[in-house]
């Protein structure tokens, strides 16, 4: 009998000791929680900068084959340090006081298995960091691609207390096969004590950009839920990719935009796959994706503004590769990325002029502290 | 994927077991030819093409060694030589879409062959074998593979390439198995397998492989386990068990012999 529980134990130990090829979350995790090694004493803040940017796993503006019709895979080591370091040089001459990060590479064969947000905070001025994956698979058989790990991450000069993982619905229009090796994506909330009376919390996600189905309706539904769920006496900032317009956004289809040498832009919005990511009306009123945030939470642009195109955050690729420092509307297209408080958000502002760092323009703004 | 499973299988089982049979084959074994007690010969037929290998063992006897060994622990002497060619493999899964394990954007993959020599020690019993061996792997390859995006990071393949890839071209091999007859229809085996490289980073790989043979007849067995790989990569050190990390099977062949 005490070999046989010996047994037991033995083959137990061995299947909790292996990790699977493919990680799937629970609906509700600890977030993975990260600290620069040199430390930086923050002020006690007055207001904070807070910024939103979706960094492109520090791929910059390479034709990366799966967003910019390019034949790119995999990122040389030069490349990935070459972009990180001009990624880093942004961060310390704007300083934000919390960043919200979508697309952070941290273990992934694509980026040299550079760990982005530890390279991040130990570069900067940053002191705490909480990450929360989006794929995460050991091995994804396709064009070479090899390990994953991705995801967002929020940093802070302040000590974040607790960070939290919150999953997202998966896709439901893929086969079972392809949503196993496919994203989950998230809600990554955060309690950052910053030494004032009120709870203070950051919360940032990245939502669906290729569902066709309600995926997009679900997550946008879910952040809301989330940021309205926060107690009423705290204050939050949050913000993201949330891979959706603004409710008067002018133009709701970017198939001449975005298609590929061999794409045809033929208004089939259901089966032609060029229309996932570039076409804005999928869902019935998509328009009105993004009124619940607007209507109950302030925003980093007034209303007058939001639609200019001075604050368009993304466009798939450089179409003005030739002509460098070109930032107008025929290059930045679209506004994707945004941030939302409790608080009044103040100095807005789209650095558009970061075009050759991402295909996402980072945002930043002001936020009075009560 | 059920390709690259495949693949993988193929390279799970091998020729530990001794058959008293001229040839022996399975779904995901080797073929194994015994010339004679001094010679045999196995290879994988069926991926000849894509991945050229041979393995030649041989039995020396009426050396000193041997006698010796013969003489104190009742064993025999072996020496393994084997190689195998990558090369057209390799160039055939940098491609696009599924089943695309090198990315497509590197360059074909050059001219490579891997050489392997082992000594071994075979000690045969009514009820049980044991086997130890030692040796060494040499890598050669036309153009220096020196940009770790060629690399495959997967358990099995990544210490086997690593030779092909690395500054320290060669690594150091040993391995122990040991197969027990339960009884006529039973019979259990284990090895365990370590491949070191002297002079690299992520230097250590372990693989242990268990499985129970069922003979089933004199000349069919049918076999099922596990492989448990300890392995330290480019992105850290990591356990697998095969296949229930991709899978929820053991693993599985059915030889026959003649």
């Amino acid at each position: 009998m005490k070999n046989q529980n010996y047994i037991i134990l033995f083959f137990s130990l061995l299947f909790f000791s292996c990790e699977p090829f493919v990680t799937e979350f629970n609906n509700l995790e600890n977030a993975v929680m990260y600290e620069s090694v040199d430390k930086t004493d923050p002020l006690d803040p007055t207001s904070l900068k807070v910024m939103t940017w979706n960094i492109r796993f520090g791929a910059g503006r390479i034709p990366w084959k799966y967003d910019s019709c390019g034949d790119r895979v995999l990122l040389t080591e030069d490349e990935v340090d070459n972009n990180l370091d001009n990624i880093v040089d942004f961060i310390n001459e704007e300083l934000p006081d919390i960043i919200i990060l979508q697309e952070v590479d941290v273990l992934s064969k694509r980026t040299s298995y550079v760990d982005q947000v530890q390279y991040i905070l130990d570069n900067t001025h940053f002191n705490y960091g909480a990450y929360a994956s989006m794929w995460q698979a050991q091995f994804i058989p396709n064009d070479g691609l090899g390990m994953v790990d991705v995801g967002n991450a929020i940093l802070s000069r302040w000590e974040i207390e607790n960070a939290e993982r919150i999953q997202l619905p998966l896709r439901s229009d893929q086969s079972s096969i392809e949503q196993y090796f496919y994203l989950r994506r998230n809600i990554l909330k955060t309690k950052i004590n910053i030494n004032i009376n009120s709870s203070f919390y950051v919360v940032g996600t990245h939502t669906t950009a290729f569902a066709t189905d309600d995926t997009k309706q679900k997550h946008i539904d879910k952040f809301f839920d989330v940021l309205s769920s926060i107690e009423e006496d705290a204050i939050f900032i949050s913000g993201g990719d949330l891979n959706a317009l603004t409710p008067n956004a002018p133009k709701r289809d970017f198939c001449e935009e975005d298609k590929c040498h061999n794409d045809i832009c033929d208004d089939d919005y259901d089966n032609n796959q060029i229309y996932q990511a570039s076409y804005f009306n999928h869902l019935e009123n998509e328009e009105n994706l993004l009124l619940p945030l607007y209507e109950n939470f302030y925003s980093a642009f007034d209303d007058a503004l939001v639609d200019d195109y001075t604050n368009f955050t993304h466009s798939t690729w450089n179409e003005d590769e030739d002509n460098p420092g070109s930032t107008d509307s025929e290059y930045w297209d679209r506004k994707l990325d945004y941030l939302f408080s409790s608080e009044p958000l103040t100095n807005g502002r789209t650095h558009q002029e970061q075009y050759m760092l991402s295909d996402h323009a980072p945002v930043s703004a002001i936020m009075e502290i009560r | 994927m059920k390709y690259l499973i495949f693949f993988v299988f193929s390279f799970l089982f091998s020729n530990e077991i001794q058959s008293n049979f001229k040839n022996e084959i399975g779904v995901f074994k080797n073929y194994t030819y015994i010339h004679s007690e001094q010679f045999e010969i196995s290879s994988y037929p069926i991926y000849f093409f894509v991945i050229p290998n041979i393995n030649v063992r041989h039995r020396y006897n009426n050396t000193k060694a041997s006698d010796y060994l013969h003489e104190k622990i009742h064993s025999n002497l072996y020496s393994n030589h084997s190689f195998f060619i990558p090369t057209v493999l390799l160039n055939a899964v940098k491609k696009e879409g599924m089943m695309g394990i090198v990315s497509p954007e590197l360059n074909d993959f050059p001219f490579m062959i891997a050489i392997k020599n082992e000594i071994e020690i075979f000690k045969e019993k009514e009820n049980y074998n044991f086997n130890f061996k030692i040796g060494m792997t040499y890598g050669y390859s036309a153009k220096k593979l020196d940009d770790p995006r060629y690399e495959i990071d997967l358990p099995i393949i990544y210490p086997r390439m690593k030779v092909f890839y690395t500054n320290s071209n060669y690594n150091i091999n040993s391995f122990i198995g040991y197969d027990y007859k339960v009884n006529e229809k039973l019979t259990l085996f284990s090895n365990l397998g370590v491949i070191f490289y002297p002079n690299e980073n992520h230097n250590f790989h372990v693989e242990n492989k268990s499985f129970i043979i069922w003979n089933y007849s004199k000349k069919v067995k049918i076999k099922t386990g596990y492989k448990l790989v300890y392995g330290e990569y480019p992105f850290g050190n990591k356990v697998h068990l095969l296949p229930f990390n991709i899978l929820p099977v053991p693993l599985f062949d059915i030889t026959w012999s003649w």
